[in-house]
């Protein structure tokens, strides 16, 4: 057990080191063009079209959020780009640890660098919104959980992906069918009550969409309880989602790789 | 001390190929003896890559068991896979990392020392003549090089049991000559070597014994000189074309 445990830390370092000297700085770069441009969007052209001036602080939050979950197509791609070419996860797997562990490090790890550029955007949103976005009432440790409960949901989602794509070939499509719809459904747009006023039954529809419960999470911790989904219910649903999503992944991924 | 050192017992693998299984081994008995270089043949898709993966743990035997020591290796994979060094055909380093990177971590992935992983690390940039090489990245060295890196790397943690699936394919001669002489270094300090080879010449100036593989069976396993004895031949090659012939007509 202490033996596979160093073996998992070690690899989880390899992982860190790796990503914090060559992909860090572009990760927070790419997220921080999304931001920039997004919100400031939402703060100066879309008021002049009749939105509403508080939606830019709404978007602006739910960016951190979304910024997460993109990243597990990131590493997605990683992932099968490598099964696909150098395979250096057969070496992992062939590693003195069972491959059940292996995903879960992978698991780890993608959490881990979901969190880091995330919570590297948030001053910048702070400097973007300013007045509009108060800190001070910002419950830290609230957010905590949003942030650990979100990352690990970027990071089942990611294995989950991995399983379910053949190749780099059809990874497009699921970008297309299944990520977009979540994300686009998932919250960030519109409250879950503000699409239950206008469509309920789609509303209904939407809850079994992860995604949401995070979303609306996070949009707790900046904006208040009132007009979201109830907090801690949420947090246990998506939390349901990320055992459920990663057991399948991780079980998916096995069978895929055929690996002991 | 018993000379068996692996036993593989009635192994069969299925595999999923596009949602087609196929049977790529069937009942496979074969005993690998301490110290010893055994080189699996046969032509292409007759199962030596998958046994080979199957003794690297990479893979799960669909039935049979593999003994290892006198033990399943599947009750205890971790003290397996600290025994055995595995070198697949296709070059899987990490493109990230320099060659001593690569080395320095799986030392660590093994749970080396560090001492000891600084030690072993100059030891095989030393044996390997990579010591020039020991700053960059595995993308610039040539084949050659790279394969040498892979063997490195698999030998980091000094394993009893080293599988090497087709190590010299497209290596200029002397270069596939050099490896030759690092696997025979090998031997000669009592490490026992599985060697996957298309290579009959391979073969033939390697191996204690060779397993040759056809349609997943195993057809027959000697030393070289008692196949080439049994069939007249002067050549391993000539044996090889002749069970070909063999099996082509039945």
């Amino acid at each position: 057990m202490k033996s596979m445990m160093k073996t998992a830390y070690q690899l989880l370092k390899t992982d860190i080191f790796k990503f914090v000297r060559y992909s860090l700085f572009n990760n927070v770069i790419n997220k921080m063009v999304w931001v920039v441009c997004s919100v400031l969007v939402a703060l100066y052209i879309w008021p002049s079209m009749g939105m509403s001036a508080n939606f830019c602080v709404f978007l602006g939050v739910g960016a951190i959020v979304s910024c997460i979950f993109w990243d597990c197509w990131d590493v997605s791609v990683q992932f099968i780009a490598d099964l696909d070419g150098n395979n250096i996860t057969q070496y992992y797997l062939s590693l003195p640890i069972p491959a059940p562990w292996f995903f879960v490090k992978q698991a780890i790890f993608y959490a881990i660098r979901a969190l880091i550029p995330a919570l590297c955007i948030l001053p910048l949103i702070k400097l973007i919104l300013w007045n509009k976005l108060n800190l001070i009432q910002v419950h830290w440790l609230l957010f905590a959980v949003v942030m650990f409960s979100t990352c690990f949901f970027g990071a089942t989602l990611s294995l989950f992906i991995t399983s379910r794509v053949k190749d780099m070939n059809s990874i497009d499509n699921i970008s297309m069918r299944f990520l977009f719809p979540i994300w686009f459904f998932g919250g960030g747009q519109f409250s879950w009550y503000t699409l239950y006023g206008i469509a309920p039954v789609i509303a209904k529809i939407s809850l079994i969409n992860p995604l949401l419960y995070a979303m609306e999470s996070m949009h707790v911790v900046f904006l208040g309880q009132q007009g979201y989904l109830p907090f801690w219910p949420s947090i246990g649903v998506l939390w349901v989602f990320n055992i459920a999503i990663g057991a399948y992944g991780a079980w998916s991924l096995m069978r895929r790789l055929d690996c002991v | 001390m018993n000379s068996i050192l692996l036993s593989a017992e009635n192994i069969s693998k299925v595999r999923l190929f596009d949602r087609h299984r196929k049977l790529v081994l069937q009942d496979i008995n074969l005993q690998i003896n301490r110290g010893e270089i055994i080189c699996l043949l046969g032509a292409n898709g007759a199962g030596k890559t998958t046994l080979s993966s199957l003794i690297a743990s990479i893979y799960p035997a669909t039935s049979g068991d593999i003994l290892f020591e006198g033990h399943s290796i599947y009750k205890n994979l971790t003290k397996y896979r600290h025994a055995i060094g595995y070198c697949p055909q296709k070059i899987n380093l990490d493109n990230d990392l320099t060659v001593e990177q690569n080395l320095r971590w799986a030392g660590r992935y093994m749970g080396l020392p560090a001492d000891l992983i600084e030690q072993r690390l100059d030891e095989s940039l030393k044996l390997y003549g990579l010591s020039k090489y020991r700053t960059s990245k595995p993308g610039e060295l040539s084949g050659g090089y790279a394969r040498r890196v892979l063997l490195a790397r698999a030998l980091m943690h000094n394993p009893k049991l080293l599988i090497l699936d087709e190590p010299t394919v497209g290596l200029d001669p002397h270069i596939r000559h050099q490896l030759w002489n690092v696997i025979r270094e090998l031997k000669a300090r009592g490490v026992t070597i599985v060697l996957t080879t298309h290579y009959l010449d391979e073969a033939e100036t390697l191996a204690d014994r060779v397993c040759v593989l056809e349609n997943g069976h195993i057809r027959l396993i000697d030393t070289p000189a008692g196949l080439k004895s049994a069939y007249q031949k002067s050549s391993l090659e000539d044996v090889f074309i002749h069970l070909l012939k063999e099996e082509a007509q039945s």
